[in-house]
């Protein structure tokens, strides 16, 4: 990316200017570029040329007649006048036409946009004739109004929606004079596949479409959205300290000017009245205010009197600066390796895999992977609701014709767009892949060269893999044999020519880890991609989706108990430059994982966790089977929790310390495609709150004095001068700073040197361990616990669009939680009717551990004998009340997707439903109800 | 009640029985559309979300598609409803469309107009309920003399099934192939006029570019006053086919599609049993030709708008560059060729270049098929050579009372005067104005219906059809019409050179043509 590339320059005279520009460019390109400001209604800054608004007509020496500058070549040495009288007055007289579309301004509020900015520069007026704008309003989305009165036809908002985002919900409905944005079939935008992504908002040229929520204020910050792992640019308008609205990001090379709902809409919780705005310690009447003094002293005293007994939870949505500041504490001042972050309850499967078959845990390649493939194959992952912008790249590709195979037991969006969806039985992935596998080599598919040059275990694998035959997977999974087999050829050889096979990405999420068989699962994976050779190239690869925006970073930093910043293990060298720069002795046995400490707590052994340090985690919302994680906090003697709200596991603390969030410090956080970027200050923290690694620091020190030792290095005086410390310690990263971030925005590891450019794609020529590693894994029983008599139906978790997982953050969005308001239980039209359960009537749902009252969703989306119930918590309910603490063998992650429960109709309320939003709220939802959801 | 449910769910599983056998392309979206308006008689809702469900398509995008094609119902045709065709020549024949039942825009059925507009009563399909043999009707009162004028160059008669002309092309290279129609001379008859060999050696040269050629049969024909390529694909489709395999072989291409208008049911039955029959005679090896209907608007017409329908597209036109023979359907380099230019080929190589320029212009050789309409006794098709006068052809035509003038080249032409009979057709502007030959539809406008009355039709036709992708024609065309009805000159002198100059397509830039036209033939009769 730093290379630089001749472009070939052309020149052009624009009223009497010369200038160059890059050959391929537009008229309108050299004429921007020049400075003049000529109307372009209808072509959006990085949207395509629609031709449709005729307002940049301009004269071109030896052209005849008035060309429309937008989607007019340029040729090298033309002379262009937009000034000239001919030009000019058909301009005014469209623009005057143009007007007469929309209300005129006394009746408007929009003076300030392009369409009256060019009509007052072309003395356009509206009075020229008699306007006919269309009156129809709608209210119904919750975060923009769609105002036909000013709109100009110009298809910007349809083609953001269509070309760009790639959903399609709205388009121009109608032929001449009957022209109109329209959803399907005319119906309200709040009832359309609409997903709230604003993007049709921030094309518009007019007035028509209109955030509800007025921006407002100079100062405008470019940072990352604090959502997802896809790790989009946001620029965050900010008044008196308030958000007061986000823009897109067109620069920054992970979401290219892309945003969904959470990112354009969600960040209001950053200015909530339940923000955390000083510590707080328990007293005798529960959490009272407190000094930052009082409150660090007391940890301090705490934490050096657990020593040895001692554990930590860091945060992924943590900057990396906060994350490497936690882990360097837990490591030196508390002399253990118990540090984890959520890695382990989403991703663990996937690393563990891919570090002993591949030797690197990353995403092997970049989101223009996704568009450049000649298949996609998405396993146990909704990117439509969780990566939303990684999606609308997928679905780039999908919309240029590159094939899409499904693997997921429940219907998502993107089986819109494909008849490869197999829907396995829950628990049954490995089957259904040893099975494609199978397909793949006895159809001669196999990259042969590949496979001997590049990896290893290759035949004791293939001994196996016999058993997997077509008939017998669909036996074992429900995939009907036929569209396995097409499935394999398909990803094994999306698009075969001369040059090769074609590409396919292979990309999953939590539905393949999510299971007591994650690792098995994501073993599966890897084997199918090494077969194949869909890895290291462009155009192909292997992507586990990562769910918060620094999960990556967060272990990349160090959080993890089995390794140093890095991913460096405990070697004696690896041990011997840490300890000398920390100057500090460093534990060299692996800590607990984060799962493995809350069961240590009950254990109450030799060694058991008795003191926990919780940093922007909310496990008792996020742990499966809450009750038992209940329990095990129960038994803390001391926790300490430090965030920005006080969420259900704050409320358990001793002491609780006010974090600032993403948008009041500098940082960086590190997305899925490995990407490192620049979080920045916004905003001046919120009341007493103070950036995680600023606090960090204090509690060190005050730990380490408690101690009678010195904490070294926890003195730093900005996020830049701890990431120079975590960069000089980290090969992956050692080519990184601030500095050179600010200057060349994101950049992905590995990028070892100042002068390296990153790396797009790992692996092209050789894997960190060598040779790729197949390991044979087999089809074991699905899941844990079996549906049975009394619980017969199996409950799968995941999320939703309109929410953050438990819905700490969303649930303080307003339009979010009216987007979504409800704690949906989706369950098939078969098992409803069988319990006599009616569309949008309140259910229980309980399983051996717990139970939720949710509102019944009757759809198909869900197979017969499973339920989905996101994990947000809604009106009170929370699905974690529900799920299994069983483990996968290896990775230790929770089986969050399968566990067996029952569904009732709730009669009465139910005694432990206490009054929420829900309760009030749900008469006015009833008209949406019965209608399709694509998105959960 | 339940009986009703029943019933629609019937119709819903049939339809999607229907539609399986559809791939899973949202190039199929016409032919999906059609198949839901086969099935219910209009596009109704729910069958439109079995459609998008299948073809993988959006569901408010096919929404947005299938409400650009103005052909298409959303209500169920009343069982006593009365369509009225509403266009000029109809107009001209005594209808009034306003009384007498509902104006429906021209059906094309303008050499059958005669005692009152073409009317269609109940919910049939338009053919099946106007007569079995509209043509035969129409040619019938043509003296049976009047294609002698060309030596049959025109086989109206009888089909054409030698394919002699495939035959001594096939022995060609498909180099030679351009050169002969190049020496030829042989122009589109779309209307255009543009050289045939030099939009095939666009899309030739393009091939290393963007990949194998395809032709594109625009059989559209949607214009009121044009009925000619119909004539040709009914009664003698095997010439168009070789016609067709002749371009395929001089352009490289091994796909054509042939793109026919949504009314034309006898022409794509033609069609139809015809490549049937070329198929089993194995005159088409390696060829594929594939029908699509379009489905009502001038605009589709146009050739870039049959493109986009053909990819799934609503009925607007692309933006020029890239030209079609550069980057067309999928990218892929496309020749564009109408009906008539294609049904001149077999000839041309059967008889020779010379043969072929025996009659016409040295710059535009040949002959070409001309529509007539409106105030005459022989009304149908005519094929005459280019540079016939005008005056030429009224007399075979013979009007049935003194004519104002006649209107040539459609909406997007303009009227020739009495005074100006003399002119010969001929490729581009007849009268520096408006006056073009166009596709060739000649209507005869009586005294008595007058002139500005026409104009009026004209000007409310183009707004009417403006596809509503581009500002000015969507905005200014009904204005303009409106000013003109009104006789608010100041507004249409206003309206004129925005629409003319900052239309997106030919026929926005085109659709004051009548009036810039009329005022230079007319004057002062007129404004």
């Amino acid at each position: 990316m730093t290379t630089e590339t001749t472009v070939q320059m052309i020149s052009a005279t624009i009223d009497g200017q010369t200038c160059d520009v890059p050959a391929g460019s537009t008229v309108l390109d050299a004429v921007l570029h020049c400075g003049v400001d000529l109307p372009h209604l209808c072509k959006d800054e990085d949207g395509p040329a629609l031709g449709a608004c005729r307002t940049c007509l301009v004269e071109i020496d030896g052209v005849r007649g008035l060309p429309a500058a937008c989607h007019t070549p340029l040729a090298d040495g033309q002379t262009i006048h937009t000034d000239s009288e001919a030009a000019q007055s058909a301009r005014r007289g469209i623009l005057e036409l143009t007007l007469a579309m929309t209300t005129p301004p006394e009746r408007s509020d929009g003076d300030a946009t392009e369409l009256r900015h060019h009509a007052q520069s072309h003395n356009a007026t509206s009075a020229r004739w008699t306007s006919r704008s269309n009156d129809h309003v709608d209210e119904t989305n919750h975060f923009y109004r769609f105002d036909a009165a000013d709109c100009i036809l110009c298809g910007r908002c349809v083609s953001a929606c269509s070309d760009r985002q790639h959903i399609g919900a709205i388009g121009i409905a109608g032929s001449g004079k009957a022209a109109r944005i329209a959803s399907f079939g005319d119906e309200p935008l709040g009832e359309s596949t609409c997903t709230s992504c604003g993007s049709c908002v921030a094309a518009c040229p007019t007035t028509a479409l209109t955030p509800k929520r007025p921006r407002s204020g100079a100062k405008t910050v470019s940072t990352v959205c604090p959502y997802c792992g896809v790790g989009c640019g946001i620029k965050i308008t900010a008044e008196d300290g308030i958000l007061t609205g986000v823009d897109d990001d067109p620069d920054n090379r992970s979401s290219q000017g892309l945003l969904c709902v959470k990112g354009r809409f969600g960040t209001a919780f950053v200015n909530h009245s339940d923000r955390l705005t000083t510590p707080l310690v328990r007293g005798s009447d529960g959490l009272q205010p407190a000094s930052w003094d009082e409150a660090l002293d007391l940890i301090a005293e705490k934490f050096a009197e657990h020593r040895g007994a001692f554990g930590a939870f860091s945060s992924a949505k943590a900057t990396n600066e906060d994350n490497y500041m936690l882990q360097k504490f837990v490591r030196t001042v508390m002399g253990t390796n118990n540090i984890d972050h959520c890695t382990r309850l989403c991703h663990s499967p996937s690393v563990e895999a891919m570090l002993a078959q591949l030797g690197s845990g990353a995403t092997s390649n970049s989101y223009s992977d996704y568009e450049a493939a000649d298949c996609l194959m998405v396993v146990g992952a909704d990117p439509s609701s969780n990566h939303p912008v990684a999606a609308s790249r997928m679905r780039t590709a999908i919309d240029r014709g590159a094939a899409l195979i499904v693997l997921n037991p429940k219907r998502i969006e993107l089986c819109d767009h494909t008849d490869l969806w197999l829907r396995q039985y829950p628990g049954t992935d490995v089957a259904v892949l040893n099975g494609m596998a199978k397909v793949i080599l006895d159809d001669g598919l196999a990259d042969r060269e590949f496979i001997a040059e590049r990896t290893e275990g290759f035949d004791d694998w293939l001994a196996e893999l016999d058993e997997y035959t077509p008939a017998t997977v669909e036996a074992m999974s429900g995939v009907p044999a036929a569209l396995l087999i097409r499935a394999a050829r398909t990803y094994a050889r999306p698009n075969p020519s001369e040059d090769g096979p074609g590409g396919s990405c292979l990309i999953w999420g939590m539905g393949v880890t999510q299971h007591t068989n994650g690792t098995a699962n994501a073993t599966a994976l890897l084997n199918l991609a090494l077969l194949t050779g869909q890895v290291g190239r462009v155009g192909n690869g292997v992507s586990p989706l990562r769910g918060q925006n620094n999960v990556q970073g967060a272990g990349d930093a160090g959080c993890i108990p089995d390794a140093l910043p890095g991913y460096q293990r405990y070697t004696p060298e690896v041990l011997d430059k840490f300890a000398n720069v920390w100057q500090s002795e460093l534990p060299a046995e692996e800590g607990l994982r984060a799962t493995d400490m809350v069961e240590s707590i009950l254990a109450a052994q030799q060694g058991s966790v008795r003191c926990m340090y919780i940093v922007g985690e909310n496990p008792l919302l996020t742990e499966p089977n809450l009750t038992h994680a209940q329990e095990a906090f129960d038994q803390l003697d001391f926790l300490v929790v430090q965030d920005i709200f006080l969420h259900e596991t704050a409320e358990q603390a001793d002491v609780v310390l006010p974090a600032a969030s993403f948008a009041e410090k500098e940082g960086t956080f590190t997305n899925s495609e490995r990407r490192v970027q620049r979080v920045r200050q916004v905003i001046p923290p919120i009341g007493a709150s103070r950036a995680d690694w600023e606090i960090v620091q204090d509690v060190a020190r005050r730990t380490a004095t408690r101690l009678g030792t010195t904490a070294h290095g926890f003195d730093h005086d900005s996020a830049a001068s701890v990431f120079d410390e975590l960069a000089a310690l980290t090969p992956i990263m050692a080519g990184l700073s601030h500095a050179r971030l600010d200057r060349q925005g994101g950049i992905q590891w590995p990028c070892p040197a100042d002068d390296h450019p990153g790396t797009e794609r790992l692996y092209d020529e050789s894997f960190p361990r060598g040779l790729g590693k197949f390991v044979p894994v087999r089809q074991l029983p699905p899941s844990e616990e079996a549906p049975d008599e009394r619980y017969p139906l199996i409950l799968n978790t995941g999320r939703v669009l309109y929410h953050w997982h438990g819905g700490t953050m969303t649930r303080r969005v307003e339009g979010l939680v009216d987007s979504w308001p409800e704690l949906r239980v989706a369950i098939h039209p078969n098992d409803a009717a069988r319990q006599e359960i009616v569309d949008g009537e309140a259910v229980w749902v309980a399983s051996r551990r717990g139970r939720l009252e949710g509102v019944s969703f009757i759809t198909e989306d869900v197979a017969e004998g499973s339920i989905f119930v996101p994990f947000v918590r809604l009106a009170d309910s929370a699905a974690n009340w529900l799920t299994n603490n069983a483990y996968d063998e290896v990775a230790r992650i929770p089986e969050y997707k399968v566990c067996a429960v029952t569904v009732e109709r709730a009669a009465e309320p139910s005694e432990w439903r206490h009054s929420g939003p829900g309760g009030s709220g749900k008469q006015g939802k009833q008209g949406q109800r019965g209608k399709r959801r694509q998105y959960w | 009640m339940s009986g009703v449910v029943t019933e629609t769910a019937d119709a819903l599983a049939e339809l999607q029985q229907a539609l399986s056998t559809l791939p899973r392309q949202r190039t199929q979206a016409l032919p999906a559309l059609h198949l839901v308006d086969h099935q219910y008689g209009y596009l109704n809702h729910e069958a439109l979300e079995s459609v998008a469900h299948w073809l993988h398509v959006p569901r408010a995008e096919l929404f947005a598609v299938a409400t650009s094609y103005t052909e298409f119902r959303w209500s169920p045709l009343a069982e006593d409803a009365r369509r009225v065709c509403n266009g000029l020549s109809c107009q001209i024949a005594g209808g009034d469309a306003a009384v007498s039942g509902e104006p429906h825009e021209c059906m094309f059925f303008c050499a059958a107009a005669a005692d009152g507009a073409v009317t269609v009563s109940g919910s049939g399909r338009l053919e099946a309920s106007i007569g079995i043999d509209i043509w035969n009707a129409a040619r019938a009162e043509v003296p049976g003399g009047m294609h002698r004028l060309t030596s049959v160059r025109t086989t109206a008669t009888a089909s054409r099934s030698s394919w002699r002309g495939w035959a001594a092309a096939s022995a060609l290279m498909p180099a030679e192939i351009v050169d002969v129609v190049e020496a030829a001379g042989l122009r589109g008859r779309g209307g255009a006029y543009f050289p045939v060999h030099l939009k095939w050696r666009g899309a030739i040269d393009a091939a290393d570019r963007n990949g194998q050629p395809l032709l594109v049969i625009n059989a559209e024909e949607g214009e009121p006053g044009i009925f000619k390529d119909r004539v040709l694909m009914e009664r003698d489709p095997q010439r168009l086919l070789e016609g067709i395999r002749i371009a395929c072989r001089a352009i490289g291409a091994d796909h054509a599609f042939l793109y026919i208008n949504g009314m034309a049911d006898r022409s794509a039955a033609a069609m139809a049993s015809a490549i049937q029959a070329a198929t089993n005679a194995g005159l088409l090896d390696g060829l594929t030709v594939e029908i699509r209907r379009g489905a009502g608007g001038y605009v589709c017409g146009e050739e870039s708008v049959i493109l986009e329908s053909i990819e799934g597209r609503r009925a607007v036109p692309r933006l020029k560059p890239p030209f079609p023979t550069e980057r067309g359907l999928w990218g892929r380099p496309t020749v564009i060729n109408n009906v008539e230019t294609l049904a001149n080929l077999p000839d041309i190589f059967e008889h020779g270049v010379d043969w072929f320029r025996e009659v016409g212009l040295p710059d535009a050789p040949g002959a070409k098929l001309l529509s007539l309409s409106g105030g005459f006794r022989h009304r149908g098709w005519i094929e005459v050579p280019l540079g016939t006068p005008v005056s030429d052809i009224l007399q075979l035509a013979e009007p049935l009372e003194a004519l104002a003038g006649v209107a040539i080249g459609g909406p997007s032409g303009g009227f020739l005067s009495a005074n100006h009979f003399d002119t010969p057709i001929a490729p581009g502007s007849l009268d520096g104005h408006g006056a073009v030959l166009g596709a060739g539809g000649i209507i005869g406008i009586p005294q008595s219906f007058g002139i500005v009355r026409a104009l009026n039709v004209w000007a409310r036709y183009n707004a009417n059809e403006s596809c509503g992708k581009c500002t000015p024609c969507r905005e200014g065309s009904g204005r303009m019409a409106d000013a003109l009805a009104e006789g608010q000159w100041a507004d249409v002198e206003a309206l004129i050179p925005l629409i003319a100059s900052g239309s997106l397509c030919g026929l926005g830039q085109m659709a004051p043509n009548p009036i810039s036209s009329a005022r230079h033939q007319f004057g002062g009769s007129v404004a």
